[in-house]
Parts: C-alpha cells; sequence; structure tokens
C-alpha cells in the first residue's frame, strides 16, 4: 500500500473516533488537542494497531509527545510501512 | 430563565488568559489560573495532594477503582487564603437571580466567580448530559443578550467556553467571591510544612501507609481474576472515576513537583532541586499507568490485556518503590 492510500486509511479511522465529518476537514498541523482528547486518541491508536495488526510502543500512547497531527501520521506511517516491509 | 428585564444589553468578558492545564483536579485547575490572573502566587495550594487511597475493604463487592481515592489533610481553600491570600467566600444557599447579579458585579470589578456545579450539565465536558459529576469551573463575563455566560475550565480546555444559564440552573450549587487579602504565613515553615504530609501519608489508612496501598492496588490487579471482566464493563461513562484518579494521581506528582521549586527558589534550600526531577519522574510513571489503563478498557482484542496488566503492575510497584525513598531522603532533609 502507497502512503498516500495509507494516510488515507489512518484518517478514515480518525474520523471514526472524533467528531470530524470528513477527511478534508482535517488539518495537519493542527494541535491533537484540536481533535482529540486522551481517550479518543487511545481509541485511534487501538484503531490502527486492529487494522494494521500492530503492537505500538508506549510513546505513541501518549498524545502528549507529538506536536501535531502531522507528526503522529507520519510516525504511524512509518512503522506501518517497517511492518509491511518486514512481512 | 430572562436574566434582563430592563431592556438593556451588554457583553462584558475578563481578559483571561488559560495559562496552565496540567493540574490535579477541577478545581485546583480554577483556582491556579485565578491566582495567575490576580497576579498572586499558588503553590501552598499543592502543599496537601502528595496523596493515594486505596481502600483495603475485603467486605464489599465494590470494583477495585471505586476503593481508590484521594485523601487530602487540609483543604485547598484554606491554603490558599493563608499563604497566598486569595480568600474564597462561599454563597451556598443564595438564589440563582443573587448570583448572576454576583457575576455582573464580580465582572465589572475585574473579578472571575468560580462555581460548583454539576458536570451533567456542562456542555462542554465528555460526561453532558451522561453523568452526575461534581464539577468547579470560573465565570470569566457573560453577555445577557443571549443569556450566556463565559467560562474558563482549564481542567477540561484551555478555550473560553459559553454556559447558557438556563442549562447551568439545571445543574448549580452555588458559587463564591473572591476576596484579595494579604497572606498569612510565607514559607518559612517548610520543614514542617512537607514533613506533616510525610507523617500523614505514613500513617496511612486501615494500617497501610500510602506506598503500601500502591502496592496493593498493584497485586490486586495481577491476581483478581475480576480484573479484566470489571475493565471490560468499562465506557466513558462508567470509567470516568477511575480516569479522574489517575490523572489526578499524574499531576499532583508534576504539582507537588512545583511546590518543592518554589520552596527551594524562596528558602534558597537547593537540596530539594533532585527531589523536583524525582516528582517529575514519578508523575511521567502514573502517566504510563493511566494510559495503559485507558487502553485496557478500550481494547478490542483482549490477547493484548495480560501484557499490559503485567506492565501496569510493574510500574505501579516501581512507583511505590521511588516515593518511599523520596519520602524517606525528604523525611531526613526536614528533621
Amino acid at each position: 500500500m502507497n502512503r498516500d492510500t495509507l494516510e488515507k486509511r489512518v484518517k478514515e479511522l480518525m474520523v471514526d473516533k472524533t467528531k470530524v465529518e470528513k477527511i478534508s476537514q482535517i488539518d495537519n498541523t493542527a494541535p491533537i488537542s484540536e481533535y482529540f482528547n486522551s481517550i479518543s486518541y487511545i481509541q485511534f491508536v487501538i484503531a490502527v494497531e486492529d487494522e494494521f495488526d500492530l503492537d505500538f510502543e508506549d510513546e505513541i500512547l501518549d498524545a502528549a509527545n507529538f506536536k501535531n497531527l502531522n507528526d503522529v501520521i507520519n510516525i504511524l506511517l512509518d512503522i506501518i510501512q517497517k511492518n509491511d516491509l518486514e512481512q | 430563565m430572562i436574566w434582563n428585564n430592563k431592556g438593556v444589553y451588554s457583553v462584558q468578558k475578563l481578559d483571561f488568559e488559560v495559562k496552565m492545564t496540567e493540574l490535579c483536579d477541577c478545581m485546583m485547575a480554577s483556582l491556579v489560573n485565578a491566582a495567575i490572573y490576580f497576579e498572586r502566587n499558588y503553590e501552598y495550594l499543592f502543599k496537601p495532594i502528595w496523596v493515594f487511597g486505596y481502600s483495603n475493604s475485603k467486605n464489599t463487592d465494590e470494583p477495585f477503582w471505586k476503593r481508590l481515592n484521594t485523601p487530602l489533610m487540609e483543604h485547598p481553600h484554606d491554603q490558599l487564603k493563608k499563604y497566598h491570600g486569595i480568600d474564597l467566600i462561599c454563597n451556598k444557599g443564595v438564589s440563582y437571580n443573587k448570583f448572576l447579579d454576583d457575576v455582573k458585579n464580580q465582572i465589572a470589578i475585574k473579578k472571575p466567580v468560580p462555581i460548583e456545579f454539576d458536570a451533567f450539565h456542562c456542555p462542554w465536558a465528555g460526561v453532558y448530559h451522561k453523568a452526575y459529576l461534581l464539577h468547579y469551573s470560573l465565570v470569566v463575563g457573560y453577555n445577557n443578550a443571549c443569556d450566556i455566560l463565559y467560562c474558563v475550565d482549564p481542567y477540561v480546555t484551555n478555550k473560553t467556553v459559553e454556559f447558557p444559564i438556563a442549562e447551568l440552573e439545571k445543574g448549580f450549587h452555588y458559587h463564591y467571591i473572591f476576596e484579595l487579602t494579604e497572606p498569612e504565613m510565607g514559607t518559612e515553615n517548610w520543614k514542617a510544612d512537607i514533613r506533616n504530609l510525610l507523617q500523614y501519608k505514613q500513617i496511612g489508612e486501615g494500617g497501610i501507609n500510602s506506598y503500601d496501598m500502591i502496592r496493593l492496588l498493584a497485586r490486586d490487579i495481577y491476581h483478581t481474576t475480576s480484573f479484566l471482566e470489571e475493565m471490560k464493563k468499562q465506557n466513558d461513562f462508567y470509567t470516568y472515576e477511575l480516569f479522574y484518579q489517575l490523572k489526578y494521581m499524574t499531576h499532583s506528582r508534576l504539582n507537588y513537583g512545583m511546590f518543592l521549586r518554589y520552596i527551594m527558589n524562596k528558602e534558597h534550600v537547593f537540596e530539594i532541586e533532585p527531589f523536583i526531577q524525582d516528582f517529575n519522574k514519578t508523575s511521567a510513571l502514573w502517566r504510563q499507568v493511566w494510559l495503559k489503563f485507558t487502553k485496557i478498557t478500550y481494547l478490542n482484542n483482549y490477547e493484548k490485556a495480560p501484557t499490559i496488566i503485567d506492565s501496569i503492575y510493574h510500574l505501579m510497584m516501581q512507583i511505590a518503590d521511588l516515593e518511599e525513598n523520596m519520602a524517606n531522603a525528604l523525611l531526613i532533609i526536614t528533621q
């Protein structure tokens, strides 16, 4: 799966867990707190884990470790693609 | 509710900026930000908050998280008055109209108004129209053409939010008026201030000190077969108390470190500095526990649960050891 397709799928999972209605409404440069509280963020991380059969490190669970949505999405995509390559 | 029956409408809003959100509860979050607004210190609010309570009762069917508590030995309002000269005059039993008049009068003299109310009626809270919980925030303005109060609630958001006065009335308990006075005390008795809390933690509850209570909870989670069943029942409404307690543990350690830094700077006791780092460390460990509990709550694949439970157990044991060592070392410094 290429990076654009992956990003689209990750954002669809995000839409499921937030009040955002469409992917087009997501601003990658916005702080994570614009979209998530601590619970909905973890629900989103779990959804990504389940979708891509992954088990993220603890640091990913903490939204405070990321400056904005772009940071989270890039790290998630890196991990997903690395996992794909290993398989 | 028609607030203004004279046809004179106005919008008044204080220039109130939320500066801090990582605070242990909604009252602390409001009071710290109010103190910053008044350009006062607030650190003695944190004097009693390095606590942990877990009831040892075996005679109850209560889930483990209902046995968690935060046993404060002093009320934060008293600390704010005594050490920082910010008094809160409670207005229990007055009418809602009197409260609205007070809002107008206090905003006119540039003072926010603390309110206690039920979060069931709090439109910006996650439990809005889901759960009944005591909540605390600050009114910082009003628009009486729209019958709206402007509030800040730094425990939940760093934004100014709107509260329809008809909705607040349904869950309103009472309000306070701020009075600014001279502080009665300074930091001169800092050793006793710290030592008293350490002794209180050592006495603990039911013959178990604060650190062993953390170990007891860790063992209960690890060995109780019902733990996972209990976590499976959770949802936003049911777990609110559990997440509240875990957030409290995380932020209270961070905030107690701020209290120590205040003393260090005022009294020039630089041997306290390593403890400030330790409180940041224990706060980070509690944060991991909190996030892992949240993850278990919302897991779809329960095969992952045993690994997470094992990790929570070891983190809590590490926290208990760290906090007990910190307490023993602080006791020596404060002799």
